[in-house]
């Protein structure tokens, strides 16, 4: 019985890091337009680089941001929820079976 | 291999945001030692983590740079005058932009797999603590959020 609510922790965690991943995959988009827009407003006006550059930059830096959320959630998903949850699983069956007792 | 020369804008932008990533670990590292929990392997995680911040932030910079530099010497035409409330039509991208979205993507790929190396790094060693390091990836994005409620700021008082 323990063995099958440890898998179902496990499956849930690693479903949703995958599902926390697909968060990444707009940044990305997202980046290569900005990024795409950017050079042509640099063909068309030469003149303005270095400040289409650095409004670049700080966009870029703020939609990566989305990206390393779903990223940082993923990954503490895979490694620190599982041992989180099978400890609290394991707490409330020792309570439960002294409480029984 | 050719050297690479740094832009300013490149430059003064990382410099803001090693500045920015240096206060706000301190800041962490202080909550830390309030909380009790301060120890070496805290210390060495804000330092992983910061690191990664920083060198994430400027490989994302040498990018752009680079997309940037592509268009040296390339003049496009202005785009078509529409009248009021009209979309331009839309126009398929020059080879160059095309070629920068890709390099973004694939530097994006890049830069996203080194993070997961990273993280992996900080929870299998046992000399780094994992949470400042992967706190410390949030860092910049508050360093650019404080530095543009900072310049609306100085817009005001002008």
């Amino acid at each position: 019985m323990i063995e099958l609510a440890i898998g179902i922790i496990l499956a849930g965690c690693a479903i949703g890091a995958g599902l926390a991943l697909i968060a990444g995959i707009g940044p990305g988009i997202g980046e290569g337009n900005a990024v795409s827009k950017a050079c042509e407003a640099i063909g068309r006006q030469p003149e303005s680089r270095g400040a289409v550059t650095s409004t670049m930059i700080m966009g870029c830096a703020i939609a990566e941001t989305t990206g390393l959320y779903g990223l940082v959630i993923g990954i503490l998903l895979i490694f620190v929820a599982p041992n989180l949850f099978i400890n609290a699983l394991k707490n409330a069956l020792t309570g439960w079976a002294a409480g029984l007792l | 291999m050719g050297s690479v020369t740094i832009q300013p804008a490149v430059r003064q932008e990382t410099g803001k945001i090693a500045a920015g990533v240096g206060i706000l670990s301190v800041l962490t590292a202080g909550v830390y030692l309030i909380l009790g929990r301060f120890n070496y392997t805290v210390l060495l995680g804000l330092l992983l983590g910061a690191v990664f911040a920083i060198g994430n932030f400027f490989l994302m910079a040498l990018t752009v740079q680079h997309a940037a530099e592509k268009m040296n010497g390339v003049q496009l035409p202005p785009e078509p005058e529409t009248e009021d409330g009209e979309e331009p039509p839309q126009q398929e991208l020059s080879p160059q932009a095309k070629q920068a979205k890709k390099r973004m993507q694939l530097s994006y790929t890049g830069r996203m797999l080194l993070l997961v190396v990273m993280a992996a790094i900080a929870f299998k060693l046992p000399c780094f603590d994992p949470v400042p390091a992967l706190i410390v990836q949030l860092f910049p994005r508050i360093t650019v959020s404080i530095e543009g409620l900072m310049m609306k700021k100085e817009q005001n008082a002008q």
